[in-house]
This record gives C-alpha cells, sequence and structure tokens, in this order.
C-alpha cells in the first residue's frame, strides 16, 4: 500500500474530524483512533442494532467512517494519559485533531508539544473558524457553515426564498480538503525531512465551494441567481422532472441544440420545436416511466440523465453493485452490516481496507508492542483507568 | 534544516480537464507549489464557454467557473491523445476529466493511459470506467442526483433540487488529488504485482461514487438499520431534533442547529420559551421539527421578525448556540471577518476583469501556497 509505514495519531472525531484519517487509512496508513470512555465520540452514540441498551459498537455510521482504524482507548488528560500519547507520538508521522482551538494546547499535547518529540510530525488541526483570527471562537455546525459560505442562499425555487442544502455536505468538504493539505505536506516532509502544522478551517474549506459564485459577484455586478434545477451557463434546458411512482424523479440537461434534437426524436415531437416546448413534452413523457427507466432511455439516446436515488435505491443498484461501491462484511458485534468503499478504485488492485475498531481494540497493541511497555506496566496503565 | 517554502515544489503535473474536476485538483496541486500544466483539447476547454456565469468583455470571453478553477495556470494545447503522451514526459502526475466519448474522440482509450509516462494517472468520469453507466453522460445535476445529494434538497411535494454550483467538480477534484498525492507520497517505482514496470498507477475517480462513498455513504445506515430514507422537508432537516433549521427574522434568514441539550435550554430562553423545556407543548424535540415544524415556527416568528440576522447571530454567540446569518454572495465577499483572516484574494479573470475568489483554505505554519496568478487567455475560435 502507498503509506506503508506511515503512522496516524488520529484525535479526529464524529464525521469531519473522523474523515482525513481514514483517507490516509485507505491509502495505507496506520491509524490509531485516540478515544476516551468520558466522552464517547459521537458517532459511537445512537440507538443500539441488538438489543436495547446502548453500545458503542452498535453504530454503523461510525463503523462506516472509522473503517480500517485501530483504537487506543486512554484518559489523555490524565498525566500518565498525556506521558503515553507523547511516548506514541515519537513513533508516529502525522497527528489529526479537531477539537475546539486551544483544547489539545490545555490537556498539555499542543503541535509544539508534539514536534518536541517528534520533529518531523506534520499535524492537521481542523476547526470551524481557524486556529487564529476573528472566527477562531466560532461556534459551527455543518448547517452553519452552509449558511455563513453563502452556499445555503443558491439553494432554493427560483423566485424564492433560500431553503439551504440542509445536509451536512461542509463536514466531509472540510475533511476532504484537510486531507489533501496533510498529503501536501507529507509530500514535503518526505523530500526535505520537514515537520508542519496545517490550520484547516470548515468555514474556510465551506467558501471553497462557493468560489464561481463570488468570482460571479464582480463578473455579473451582483449576486447570482437562485436557479434551482436550471442551470448557470446558457443550457436549453435543466430540469428535474416527476417520474412514475412515489417520489420518482429524473434529471435531464439539454445542453444545446444536438441535445434537443436528440430529446425531440425519442419522443416524436418537432425537433424544432422551442426548449420549453420539448421540456415540456419530456415532463409528460417522464410520468410514465419510473426514473431509472427515464435516466436509462435518455442516456441510450445519447442525452445527460440521471435518476434522483435515495439510500435504497443506491443500494440495490446494479451499478453501484458491480463496481462494489457499497461493502457488505460482518461486525463481530452486530453482525451483517455496510460500509461504502473506498471513493477510487486503482486499476489492477483490490486491496480491502478492514473493519472499525472497537473501543481500545488496540490498546494492548500500541502499548506493548509499539511502546514496549512491560505487562506489568500496561496492567498498571488498565488498573488506574488510564487505559480505559 | 531548511527546504522549499511551497509543499509540492518540484513535482510536476499536466491536467487535461473540461468538466472542472480536473481543474479544480489542478488549482490545488499548483497552489501547493506543484508545476501545473494545463492541456486544452481543440477549441479547448468548453468551460471557457459554457460553466458557471459566461462573461464577455472586450471581445474576450470566459466564465467564473473557469476563472475560478484555472487562474494562473499556463496552457497548451493538444489536438490527440499521443500529444498528451508526449506531453507527460517528465512529469509526475496526470489528471484527466474528460467524458468518455470526449476522450475516445481523442483517441484516449485505456491502453493509451496506460503508456503516459508518468507515475500515477487520475482519471474522472461521471460514472467510472466501469458498470452499465460507464459511457453515460454526467454534467454537475446528474451525478449529484444519482449519487445522492439532491434527494434531501427541496419542499417535500416539490421536485428535489441540484445542490449550488459544481460540487461535483470540486469533490471529484478533491479525491483525484488525494489518490495522485497519496500515491506520490508512497515508495518511488512501486507497482503493483500485476502492473508491469514502468507503467503509471491508474486510480479511477467516479464522480457518482465519490457522492455516494464520502457523502452519502452513511445515508444507508438509516435504510439498511432503520427502514428510513432521508427526505426533502424545505429549510429543515427531517429526522433532526428541534431546531435544526433556517428561521425567517427581520432582514433575511439565518440558521441554528441547538443539537445538544444545554445549547436547546439557551435556545429557548433566548426566544422567551423557556417553559417549554418542561411542558413540552408540541411534545418530543422530534416530533417539534418533524409534526409541529410549521405550528412552532409561527409560534417562534414575532420573536425572529423583531430582530435582525446580526442581532440574533450576536445573542446566539452570547448563549453558544450555534448559529449562522445565511449570508449573501456578495455578503460572504465583503465579510469583515473572512477579509480580516484574508479568507479571499483577487487576481485578473478571462476577460481582463480583477475577481475576487476564496483563497484555497490551506494554511502552514511554516510552508505558503504559491500566489494567484491570471487566468489563461485562449483566443476566440481557436
Amino acid at each position: 500500500m502507498r503509506l506503508d509505514g506511515v503512522r496516524v495519531l488520529d484525535f479526529g472525531w464524529v464525521w469531519a474530524g473522523a474523515v482525513p484519517g481514514q483517507m490516509l487509512g485507505f491509502l495505507g496508513a496506520e491509524v490509531i483512533k485516540v478515544e476516551t470512555r468520558k466522552r464517547l465520540d459521537y458517532m459511537r452514540v445512537g440507538r443500539p442494532i441488538v438489543g436495547t441498551e446502548p453500545d458503542p459498537e452498535q453504530q454503523p455510521m461510525f463503523h462506516n467512517v472509522n473503517r480500517g482504524k485501530r483504537s487506543l482507548t486512554v484518559d489523555f488528560r490524565s498525566d500518565a494519559g498525556r506521558e503515553l500519547i507523547l511516548e506514541l507520538v515519537r513513533h508516529c508521522d502525522v497527528a489529526i485533531e479537531n477539537f475546539a482551538p486551544g483544547v489539545l494546547d490545555r490537556a498539555g499535547l499542543g503541535y509544539e508539544r508534539l514536534a518536541e518529540q517528534r520533529p518531523d510530525l506534520v499535524m492537521l488541526s481542523l476547526s470551524g473558524g481557524g486556529q487564529q483570527g476573528p472566527l477562531r471562537e466560532l461556534r459551527s455546525y455543518a448547517s452553519t457553515i452552509a449558511a455563513y459560505s453563502g452556499l445555503d442562499s443558491l439553494a432554493g425555487y427560483p423566485g424564492e426564498e433560500p431553503i439551504g442544502i440542509q445536509q451536512a455536505y461542509p463536514d466531509p468538504n472540510a475533511s476532504l480538503h484537510g486531507a489533501f493539505a496533510l498529503l501536501a505536506a507529507i509530500y514535503r516532509r518526505n523530500q526535505t525531512g520537514l515537520g508542519e502544522h496545517i490550520d484547516v478551517s470548515q468555514l474556510e474549506a465551506g467558501l471553497a465551494t462557493v468560489g464561481e459564485a463570488v468570482v460571479a459577484v464582480d463578473l455579473l455586478g451582483g449576486d447570482p441567481p437562485v436557479v434551482g434545477n436550471g442551470g448557470y451557463g446558457g443550457e436549453a434546458f435543466q430540469a428535474c422532472l416527476r417520474c412514475r411512482g412515489e417520489d420518482s424523479w429524473v434529471t435531464v440537461q439539454a445542453e444545446g441544440p444536438e441535445d434537443l434534437r436528440r430529446i425531440a426524436e425519442l419522443l416524436g415531437v418537432d425537433p424544432a420545436g422551442t426548449p420549453e416546448a420539448i421540456e415540456q413534452a419530456l415532463s409528460g413523457w417522464c410520468l410514465d416511466r419510473d426514473h431509472v427507466e427515464a435516466m436509462e432511455v435518455l442516456q441510450a439516446a445519447g442525452v445527460a440523465a440521471g435518476a434522483v436515488t435515495d439510500a435504497g435505491d443506491r443500494f440495490h443498484h446494479p451499478h453501484y453493485r458491480s463496481r462494489g461501491t457499497y461493502l457488505e462484511t460482518e461486525h463481530p458485534v452486530i453482525g451483517w452490516e455496510m460500509v461504502y468503499r473506498e471513493p477510487w478504485l486503482w486499476w489492477g488492485e483490490t486491496g480491502q481496507v478492514g473493519r472499525a475498531p472497537l473501543m481500545g481494540e488496540d490498546n494492548e497493541y500500541v502499548v506493548r508492542e509499539l511502546l514496549g511497555r512491560s505487562a506489568a506496566d500496561y496492567a498498571h496503565l488498565v488498573e488506574t483507568g488510564v487505559l480505559q | 534544516m531548511t527546504g522549499p517554502v511551497h509543499p509540492l515544489a518540484g513535482l510536476r503535473c499536466v491536467e487535461l480537464s473540461e468538466r472542472g474536476a480536473g481543474g479544480y485538483a489542478g488549482k490545488l496541486l499548483r497552489r501547493l507549489g506543484a508545476e501545473v500544466v494545463k492541456l486544452e483539447a481543440g477549441e479547448g476547454d468548453p468551460l471557457r464557454h459554457r460553466g458557471s456565469f459566461p462573461h464577455r468583455a472586450d471581445g474576450r470571453h470566459t466564465t467564473a467557473a473557469f476563472d475560478y478553477f484555472n487562474e494562473g495556470k499556463p496552457v497548451a494545447g493538444i489536438a490527440t491523445g499521443a500529444d498528451l503522451v508526449r506531453l507527460c514526459e517528465g512529469a509526475d502526475a496526470c489528471i484527466v476529466d474528460l467524458e468518455p466519448a470526449r476522450r475516445a474522440a481523442l483517441g484516449i482509450d485505456h491502453e493509451l493511459v496506460r503508456r503516459l509516462p508518468v507515475r500515477v494517472v487520475a482519471l474522472i468520469s461521471p460514472f467510472g470506467e466501469s458498470g452499465q453507466y460507464a459511457g453515460y453522460r454526467g454534467p454537475e445535476i446528474v451525478t449529484s442526483a444519482f449519487g445522492g445529494v439532491n434527494v434531501a434538497i427541496g419542499q417535500p411535494d416539490r421536485p428535489p433540487l441540484k445542490i449550488p454550483l459544481m460540487q461535483g467538480a470540486v469533490q471529484g477534484g478533491l479525491i483525484a488529488g488525494i489518490a495522485v498525492l497519496g500515491h506520490l507520497c508512497g515508495p518511488a517505482g512501486e507497482s503493483a504485482p500485476d502492473r508491469p514496470a514502468g507503467e503509471p498507477a491508474v486510480a479511477e475517480v467516479s464522480v457518482t461514487d465519490v457522492w455516494a462513498t464520502v457523502h452519502t455513504g452513511t445515508t444507508l445506515v438509516a435504510y439498511l438499520f432503520g427502514n428510513r430514507v432521508r427526505g426533502r422537508y424545505g429549510h429543515r432537516v427531517l429526522g433532526a431534533p428541534y431546531p435544526h433549521q433556517l428561521f425567517r427574522c427581520q432582514d433575511g434568514w439565518i440558521a441554528i442547529q441547538a443539537s445538544e441539550k444545554h445549547q436547546y435550554r439557551e435556545f429557548l430562553e433566548m426566544v422567551g420559551k423557556a417553559d417549554w423545556y418542561a411542558e413540552r407543548p408540541f411534545g418530543s424535540r422530534r416530533a417539534m421539527n418533524d409534526e409541529h415544524g410549521d405550528a412552532v415556527d409561527a409560534a417562534l416568528a414575532p420573536w425572529f421578525m423583531a430582530r435582525t440576522r446580526a442581532e440574533i447571530a450576536a445573542e446566539c454567540r452570547r448563549r453558544k448556540i450555534p448559529a449562522a446569518q445565511v449570508q449573501t454572495v456578495s455578503e460572504v465577499r465583503d465579510d469583515p471577518a473572512l477579509r480580516e483572516r484574508g479568507c479571499l484574494e483577487t487576481f485578473e479573470g478571462g476577460t481582463g476583469v480583477p475577481v475576487t475568489a476564496p483563497r484555497p483554505p490551506f494554511r502552514f505554519r511554516t510552508a505558503s501556497l504559491t500566489p494567484p496568478g491570471p487566468v489563461p487567455v485562449r483566443e476566440e475560435g481557436r
């Protein structure tokens, strides 16, 4: 694997914090997730799959975004826990954290302290508004990032008030920008031996998603319009049309005259008709078939079309099935479950990344094997609650 | 020890992009210090003409999308796949995002991709290189729909909405860049057991897969274990504990999400409904959201409509409730806090007009980004 030999100390939690480490794990790094039972990762909290008792091992959401990692459960706010982390970081190449700015510093585990132990450490700090500056104290969720960054203002039906994107898109978006920066800094470290501390704010990563709209303010002399499902670039038409069945929809783009002709020929209507007339005819045609059939017939005619899928559609769809987009696996506690695979496919390679860890599953590996501590030392750390 | 200021100094990348994804990957790589050459086939990158927000001035034509994704890149023209092979000589990586039919027209097939003289190739397409939809066309609205994003945006009884702008390009570009850098961070000369020496590693990036995995993959959990699919709920999130939504106020909208109990208590105190915490007039927080959202909104409307976004945001800050004004794009562009942090930058756009755009969101303690550069111009009609 590409990042074989790269070890990651991963304090990242919830969604945004979990994904950068996951990306490095997908590339072959050994990722040690640092957890504490005093404050569970929110992704470990929820209704259990088996039985009725709360159980941090029963959250498939957690299993998805932490697949392939190891787990070390340590009270890193205790003196002995802090010392353990400081010892461990000497064996690590990368650290990841997404606590509020200053939290790790106050725990005695900020970048400077970690870099004293490991000077070429590459560390990512992911936060809402950045490690410095006027937004350092920003309390944010993905929903508020979408609002502040301007993305929500563009989501709505034309001529109506904004309704927002209403999903946590800014979380993985920030994670992926963080992973990108981490890899750039690892590349530099490999070339020069230099460590680095990277500051990525979710808000700035959110801004990166509205880049062309910000540019458009200068070009258009004002805010870009809310177009709903319409296009921004002079397409003949672009729409989301109702199909047969409950909440069944297909998206279609007619880029120009050639696409209009293809649609008209498929429908048997006048190809010289206006885009509005052809779109109207297509609306009627879609009502007679379900969203996937509409997509396939249109694409076979050379027209860009895509069914609006829900989770069930995607899980069962033969296209995703044949590409192995979702992996069916066995989890030691809940049994059968589904996890998404890496977001890329390497040609000619079939390597599989393992499951998400149970809490503290790798405590002994880390303390005994990596750090070389004695059995008595290990037992003492367990007895005193440093290892949980 | 000292070293180059830019993280990717010395890395060379060739980008052949027409859908934005390769452009975004190339933009970030360039700003991180890589030497990136943008290749344009035939008439040039169609994004110059058909991307988001076209603009014409002084006989020059561009789009805001082209400007944003391509500032500062040197460009070169190619006619065929053979030109691509030639121009990859000496490069470390090649990123291609042309749709399959377009690649075929240029003679860029899988065999040619395997002959590219680079260490790693990212091949981006709407639906991937395998599976029954492999050759399908995939503009943004199509990939985000099939990838499961659109289904949650909009009103429940009306068409699902596309996620605004070119998010597929941004996310596809990020994943392509991560794959490329991940490979280049590994040992040089690494070859998979069944990959002949000298052949590049190829990372296939399907934009629909990117949506369906990292972004919407976790929504399958609720379906598989709770038999629930995510629906649209207008300015709210279905299934969320109240409040998790946009609120109409005196001068626009404000987003508030008070998920944790202490945040919810503060929220109720703020809007003058502290008694709701114990009395629960609308039932559970989930029932407040899913079943009585309109009634709850109506009860709180007088409080919100008596205040501006800024006033409410300030009060939320004081009470440590996560909240943010729904800003228009021009408000974002002029936001004093974003300006103070240096989140925006200016460069010469494709029509010669200075344009402002977000700066890549990376800040390094010791390394730095390269500066933005003018958008590469290509003569009309070439």
